[in-house]
């Protein structure tokens, strides 16, 4: 395939992602905005959580940096690289931030989260498993960008299991100030 | 250190940790760490909280 007509097929599928983004933000948020709404304690924890998720980040490109000057090559494609990088980073963000109760906004629910996260990892099921039956994910003994879509479904399926503990343990504390 | 003043100012008028939340516009969680004395709020959120209890910030902040 022609390389221009590859990025316009990428662009039209991150444009398509976007959009419907946006709708499930909106239908999610019990106002219906684009905007999060988070108060002052939470505004500062996840500032923290962005500050160590920059960090991992860093520390991340500095290792394959470092490694690529060692002239260590990895047997997976650039782009997967950076989707990794970018994960890990995420996925720290999430975790300190769903830990110190900043995650989920004033104007969010759990389950209307949730739900959200569920319509993301069917979406990203069916490239993975249609990658997955077609033997796309290693080309020439390299890990293809098509395995991108399975790490985004971890990630997602890791955020939901750690915002449900989150959501259990809050519970529990919850029921025990209030007794 | 734990904020009992807030706690109990809240139990008095019996408000759970989410009405008072609502009241102030501010998580469940920012009170409860309030209470818990994980946070130390803004002097904003502490005139809304005073606000919300009906009392001063001397009653419910002020250590002697």
């Amino acid at each position: 395939m022609d390389s221009a007509l590859l990025i316009v097929f990428i662009l039209a599928g991150v444009l398509v992602g976007i959009l419907i983004a946006i709708a499930l933000i909106l239908i999610s948020r019990t106002n219906h905005s684009l905007k999060g709404q988070y108060d002052e304690r939470q505004k500062l924890m996840k500032g923290k959580a962005f500050e160590s998720a920059f960090y991992t980040g860093l520390g991340y490109w500095l290792l394959i940096y470092l490694l690529d000057l060692g002239h260590f090559r990895f047997p997976v494609q650039t782009g997967l690289v950076a989707l990794i990088g970018g994960t890990l980073s995420l996925i720290v963000y999430v975790t300190q931030a769903v830990f110190t109760d900043a995650y989920i906004g004033l104007n969010e629910k759990y389950g209307r989260t949730m739900l959200i996260f569920i319509v993301c990892a069917l979406l990203n099921i069916f490239p993975a498993v249609s990658n997955y039956v077609n033997g796309s994910y290693v080309k020439n003994g390299v890990l293809s960008n098509t395995f991108g879509n399975v790490i985004i479904l971890f990630m997602i399926l890791y955020v939901m299991i750690i915002m449900t503990i989150k959501h259990l343990l809050s519970d529990r504390e919850g029921s025990d100030e209030e007794s | 250190m734990k904020n009992l003043k807030v706690k109990a100012a809240r139990a008095g008028k019996d408000l759970s940790q989410d009405d008072l939340a609502k009241i102030c516009q501010v998580s469940r969680q920012t009170i409860n760490a309030i209470e818990k004395g994980d946070y130390n709020p803004s002097i904003k959120l502490c005139i809304a909280i005073c606000k919300a209890l009906d009392k001063t910030l001397d009653d419910l902040f002020w250590e002697e």
